[in-house]
């Protein structure tokens, strides 16, 4: 794209009023273990070509996979722009990434890695589950991927990032004749640094934990939600806190900006600024620079967050939240990475509080349901039981079920570790005073 | 295209080998409110090639077709790298096949003006439904696909996926309270089937606003009444995916809760996977192996009867083809996945299941369902309370949980109506997803039932 990238603009700029392309190249190596074995190696590679434009005061959209259909792209997004949302901004005429302490998203050893590497990582997983427990099943992906984004637009701004990804995922099954356990844990950085230790000390421990079932009452009770499962309450927040939610009128955070909503304990940040981590990058994929924004703090609500055209509607600034899901859509108001700040209680101090509770670490039907509303109704699929300050065993056919907004009012603690989560979520545990869990009669 | 696949194909040491090219294009177009929200227009091509050597797979996808010769030859060499054991793959007569002609353009001759217009109505209808309706989304999606593909012992064929879905959703609002609803159409019937579906959009108006008004649901154990919808949704959960071959071909242990023969249900419950069926949103004539799709009996009269295979999985297991390898897009491997599911209808009329119900819940529509193999989930998009055989209170954020097994036993009756759902959703497995689907059932009555609530 460097070489003819002003042949290509040009070409646009002739046409539109003004244009932005947006192109990503990916490459994804999966290395598969099911059932114990390594099943399969992949090569996947990916490009994608994205065109916005706007004309008469108009925006138009298409994408492509090929540079080959670029005159056909210009055509069909000044057809679509006949018909599109009225522009209430124009693309930035320069892209002002901050200077100070380069944001690190690539890895050299991650590009390097060898697929032989790969496959002793796995065997060694695989190995290390067999000594657990010789008749379980063990499930073990390991990828790297290495990809390009790039922008450039008819004003003359552009940008383009590297950026790796080493990822690894676990999942451990207990089949018995009356019942199953399913165990899952996974690993993602842009760095080559992941350490299969903690991530083994964690499953060692939730399997012997979950090697006893036992039965629990229906009722309200604590609830510690582990790092795992804590989107279950923050997924709700999310939707909310969009700033094209609030501009339409259908967030219950809405006007809402200063108020105290939730426990002083808690504060979020959308950070796309932490070196290597998944939703990082020097800026959102409309050329606003990412930044560390505030979106709770200490309870109160600090800001909503927004691409262009929705910072534009609301008359506020880009928070460089425009992010694209795929190269096939345009951009939206999206998180980067969401951080929680750990507190200062330790996850062993919160069991030993409770009396009579339990922790949930993996819940079934994650987003089903109205989240806008803030609405949680969901399966423990693996969860804990705690009685007298102590884990006693698993549960199993239990369902939480609650409101987000509601339940993030009566936090107890926040865990004194972090772990992040898909490389985006970095999470502690939270302790949570009471949450209706439902169970059979 | 033919000619070169097979020249390509017939150049390679492996033990089997197969190319996809896939070639796309889409229209979006999206409401919210009474404004235009996002429309875009994508093309895409690409391909992939999967070979198989000594029992393990090697899979590459690319986007350049001029690629294709290196990719196939990469996707070998990768196998090689791994394979280390026998290969087993269910032996198939090769089949030349061009299914381009069956399908007509449909939606493609239709200009973006119509269909913008379409969607700005649907919009209105939602937004103007009342003054508690906050916000509205009509979404619009039509995507043409036409897929090659051809393996190493002699197979071509070309089919078309015409693909079209509508998608309606309602936001009513009260204070803090927003209520959402949902419903849509799938099809690959062409452009008419979005043209008289006013009445879909007044439906999800309908129940946002009616949700407004109604209570949680208390949590615990109930006698359920499913909808053909909820039914549905339960059976492709639940069950559905347990049927799925690849969870247990290799798998001995799983293979023990899955036996053949094993008594499930009632003898009234009957579950069938069925590919074949004509034009729904699960059907094509062939699977994305190559295999002629059929009507699979999962479950005949409460006997576990058969279950879903791809052919790697068929000749582990020792077993047919049934024409269920599917996948996504070129992006992805096939993978063993449901078709068009459904259990078939009963005798009981059915409004006499909620006799002599003292308090349950009669469920409908959905939001979305989840599993783990044994444990489901699956939320309603509207509930009613059953008080002594007599549906009353509306409830909301009902969802429900069990054990497949102990849930399939407490099936206690099945109607005698039926329903066949075509949702613009679809399925979701190993990242792929949507993948087009359909699911149905008559009403069902199913005992003890863990419902969240609060």
């Amino acid at each position: 794209m460097q070489d003819n990238i002003q042949e290509l603009m040009d070409k646009l700029g002739n046409k539109v009023s003004s244009g932005e392309l947006f192109k990503v190249n990916f490459k994804t190596v999966p290395v598969d273990y099911e059932m114990n074995q390594l099943k399969s190696i992949n090569s996947e590679e990916v490009e994608g070509w994205a065109l916005r434009v706007i004309d008469n005061g108009k925006i138009g959209f298409s994408s492509s996979t090929s540079e080959s259909q670029f005159e056909n792209m210009i055509a069909r997004a000044k057809e679509i722009a006949q018909f599109g949302q009225p522009a209430l901004f124009d693309f930035p005429e320069q892209v002002k990434i901050p200077r100070k302490g380069k944001l690190k998203l690539y890895d050299r050893s991650v590009s390097k890695k060898s697929i032989a590497e790969m496959i002793e990582m796995g065997n060694s997983i695989i190995s290390r589950a067999h000594c657990l427990n010789s008749e379980l099943r063990c499930d073990v992906g390991i990828v790297k991927q290495e990809g390009q984004v790039r922008y450039c637009n008819t004003h003359g701004a552009s940008f383009d990032y590297q950026k790796t990804t080493f990822a690894s995922s676990i999942m451990i099954q207990d089949t018995k004749e009356d019942d199953m356990m399913m165990l899952m844990e996974s690993r993602q950085w842009g760095q080559d640094a992941l350490s299969l230790d903690s991530l083994w000390e964690n499953i060692e421990q939730k399997f012997n934990w979950g090697k006893k079932i036992v039965e629990i009452d229906s009722g309200y009770m604590p609830v510690i939600f582990t790092p795992k499962a804590l989107l279950v309450l923050i997924l709700p927040l999310i939707a909310g806190l969009n700033g094209r939610m609030v501009n339409k009128k259908i967030s219950p955070l809405q006007d809402k900006l200063g108020q105290t909503l939730f426990s002083p304990l808690l504060s979020i940040y959308n950070d796309g600024t932490i070196d290597y981590a998944e939703g990082s990058a020097p800026c959102d994929d409309e050329g606003i620079p990412m930044q560390k924004l505030p979106l709770v703090e200490k309870g109160v609500l600090k800001n909503y967050y927004y691409d262009l055209q929705n910072a534009a509607e609301a008359k506020v600034e880009p928070t460089g939240n425009g992010i694209r899901n795929s190269y096939h859509t345009s951009p939206s108001p999206g998180i980067s990475n969401l951080v929680i700040p750990e507190g200062e209680t330790t996850f062993a101090d919160m069991v030993k509080d409770i009396k009579k509770g339990i922790v949930v670490d993996q819940v079934l039907g994650l987003g089903q349901g109205n989240i806008l509303s803030g609405a949680f109704s969901n399966n423990v699929q693996l969860g804990y039981k705690i009685e007298k300050g102590k884990i006693t065993g698993r549960i199993k056919n239990v369902m939480i079920a609650g409101n987000a907004l509601e339940v993030l009012k009566d936090i107890v603690a926040i865990g004194s570790e972090v772990d992040w989560k898909s490389g985006r979520y970095c999470f502690p545990h939270i302790y949570i005073k009471s949450i209706s869990v439902a169970t059979k009669n | 295209m033919q000619d070169r696949l097979k020249s390509v194909l017939s150049k390679q040491r492996a033990d089997y080998v197969e190319v996809r090219l896939e070639e796309y294009e889409s229209t979006n177009i999206r409401f919210q409110g009474k404004d235009i929200d996002k429309i875009s227009s994508s093309q895409e091509k690409g391909g992939n090639a999967r070979a198989l050597v000594k029992g393990r797979w090697g899979f590459v996808t690319f986007n350049r077709w001029e690629d294709l010769e290196d990719k196939v030859k990469q996707a070998v060499e990768i196998a090689t790298l791994i394979g280390d054991e026998q290969s087993y793959l269910a032996s198939m007569e090769p089949v030349v096949e061009d299914l381009m002609a069956e399908y007509p353009n449909y939606f493609r001759e239709v200009n973006l003006k119509e269909k913008v217009a379409l969607m700005k109505n649907y919009s209105n209808i939602i937004t103007n439904f009342s003054s508690k309706i906050q916000s509205s989304i009509a979404d619009y999606t039509d995507r043409y696909n036409v897929v090659h593909f051809a393996n190493s012992e002699g197979t071509y064929i070309r089919q078309v996926h015409p693909y079209l879905s509508v998608h309606f959703t309602a936001i009513a609002r009260d204070g803090d309270d927003v209520q959402m609803a949902k419903e849509s159409i799938g099809t690959v019937k062409g452009y008419e089937q979005a043209l008289q579906i006013s009445s879909l959009a007044q439906k999800a108006a309908q129940r946002s606003v009616n949700l407004l008004q109604a209570k949680h649901v208390p949590g615990g154990e109930y006698t359920v009444i499913l909808d053909p919808v909820l039914a549905g949704v339960f059976i492709h959960e639940a069950f559905g995916h347990l049927s799925e071959a690849d969870f247990l071909y290799e798998d001995p242990r799983m293979q023990n809760l899955m036996v053949l023969g094993k008594k499930v249900g009632s003898k009234e419950l009957s579950v069938v996977d069925d590919g074949s069926l004509p034009e729904l949103l699960g059907t094509s004539k062939y699977d994305d192996e190559g295999v002629l799709t059929r009507k699979n009996y999962l479950i005949k009269k409460g006997i576990l009867t058969g279950r879903l295979h791809s052919r790697e999985t068929a000749a582990k297991m020792g077993e047919e083809v049934t024409g269920n390898a599917r996948a996504v897009s070129y992006h992805f491997k096939p993978i063993v996945r449901m078709t068009n599911t459904y259990i078939e209808k009963g005798k009981t009329p059915y409004k006499d299941l909620f006799n002599d119900i003292k308090k349950g819940i009669y469920a409908r529509q959905f939001y979305g369902g989840n599993t783990t193999f044994e444990m489901f989930t699956f939320s309603a998009g509207e509930g009613y309370l059953i008080e002594n055989g007599r549906v009353t209170e509306p409830l909301k954020d009902i969802t429900l949980t069990g054990n497949l097994f102990e849930t399939l036993h407490n099936i206690e009756g099945i109607g005698n109506d039926f329903k066949i759902i075509e949702s613009g959703g679809g399925c979701g497995k190993g990242g792929q997803s949507p993948l087009p689907v359909t699911f149905g059932s008559p009403h069902i009555r199913i005992k003890n039932v863990v419902v969240g609530g609060r």
